[in-house]
């Protein structure tokens, strides 16, 4: 099990790209405490499952200074009979006024593949802003065919689909990494 | 040659098309008009092979090649087009390298230089008024419903198609919008003598492209074939009379 940890003081901004694709990581826990009045946090993280792989990836952030904001952010396409096990907490302590906290995930699920993922909201504040938002689904058939009526086979649609889903998100990671990371998506497709 | 003969379509258990037949020659128009739910949509659909929509009976073929049991991206190589009724969107996908993997999907043998791929395409986005940037947005996501049926004419000129199949691209447009696209459809059609049908609610686009024929889709069938004037028709006595 890895377990990412980190402590973000006043005002600070912390930044967490994480991938995995087709990862030797089982389990991965991330623990953020927003400790510091005005610190922030963004989380993406991107998940790529193919064959049999599997993944728990949790995320806990707890926000314990004043006007605090985090973001996590969850991609994830997983095919064959791959999964993804996915526990988002956000947690905001008594004394975060004016905190803000958000969870999105959106995950694919191809073939045979499974996918949970569920956010948590724990509230001991009145002042603040917080919210979830979660999707798991199959590929779009729509944006599958559209693709096919002007030339291109199931398979390239579903790629460029897939590169496209990872896209914005790419520009979070560091700019000498961004062409490897899309290449080493492309390539497990 | 786009052949349809005693074309038959059911959706899940229900028959939608009860025995279709037009023929179109390349560098004609033809339309084809009819109330909702008279199965205008399942026409372009089927033609093009969306897997929901299930063929029971009939032909269709072009160029005298039957194109029946071929995949959608297999039509499209023989050279078959639709544009949609509401043109999906597709987010992180540009729709320059869209169309440049669709073109090379389409013409694995021509090799075009990416500048002048490029080129081809902003002269496209030109002809329908749209700024050089829509290249690099993501497809369709964004766009306004005009700008959305636009694009699918910038695709129609850049993947040069021997046929296309136009599903309501009149609506949701602007009266100087409409005329832009029927000024481009009559220009691809000069151009590459592409044969057009064009599904449409409205005569008012009809009366720029003038088609060669007009059919009347009613439960299913053409109820009518005839010329400009069964428009007029439509317009004055409505379907009922057909």
């Amino acid at each position: 099990m890895k377990i990412i940890e980190r402590i973000i003081k006043d005002n600070q901004k912390c930044t967490l790209p994480f991938i995995w694709i087709n990862g030797e990581e089982k389990e991965v826990n991330v623990k953020i405490r927003l400790v510091g009045k005005g610190a922030s946090f963004h989380m993406v993280g991107l998940f790529l499952g193919t064959g049999s792989s599997k993944i728990v990836f949790n995320t806990d952030v707890t926000h314990e200074g004043e006007n605090t904001k985090s973001m996590t952010t969850i991609r994830g396409v997983f095919k064959n009979n791959s999964s993804i096990d996915n526990d988002g907490m956000v947690r905001i302590q008594n004394g975060a006024r004016g905190s803000d906290g958000f969870f999105s995930s959106k995950i694919i699920l191809f073939d045979d593949a499974k996918g949970r993922s569920v956010p948590s909201l724990e509230i001991d504040e009145n002042d603040l802003k917080a919210g979830h938002a979660s999707t798991i689904g199959r590929p779009n058939e729509d944006q599958i065919f559209y693709m096919r009526s002007r030339g291109l086979t199931e398979k390239q649609a579903e790629e460029l689909i897939i590169s496209g889903f990872f896209m914005p998100f790419i520009s979070y990671f560091p700019k000498s990494e961004q062409n490897i990371l899309q290449k080493k998506i492309r390539k497990n497709l | 040659m786009l052949k349809i003969i005693n074309l038959h379509v059911q959706i899940g258990n229900k028959k939608i098309l009860n025995g279709i037949n037009i023929s179109i020659n390349s560098g004609e128009i033809h339309a084809v008009m009819g109330p909702n739910g008279a199965g205008k949509t399942t026409l372009a659909m089927s033609l093009m092979g969306h897997p929901g929509y299930k063929k029971i009976d009939g032909e269709i073929s072009i160029n005298n090649k039957d194109i029946i049991s071929l995949l959608p991206e297999e039509r499209a190589r023989i050279g078959l087009f639709v544009s949609f009724q509401q043109p999906i969107e597709i987010s992180g996908v540009s729709f320059l390298s869209f169309l440049r993997t669709a073109h090379k999907a389409l013409y694995p043998d021509i090799k075009i230089p990416l500048s002048q791929f490029k080129q081809s395409v902003i002269n496209a986005l030109k002809v329908v008024h749209l700024d050089e940037n829509f290249m690099q947005r993501s497809i369709n996501e964004g766009f306004s419903g005009g700008e959305k049926k636009r694009a699918e004419i910038v695709q129609l000129i850049i993947l040069q198609p021997k046929f296309a199949i136009l599903d309501e691209i009149d609506s949701g447009l602007d009266i100087d919008s409409l005329k832009i696209v029927a000024e481009a459809v009559i220009e691809v059609v000069k151009q590459q003598k592409v044969g057009i049908l064009i599904i449409t609610h409205y005569q008012r686009i009809l009366h720029y492209l003038k088609p060669d024929k007009v059919h009347v889709l009613i439960d299913g069938q053409i109820k009518s074939t005839g010329t400009i004037s069964l428009v007029k028709k439509i317009e004055k006595d409505g379907y009922a009379k057909i």
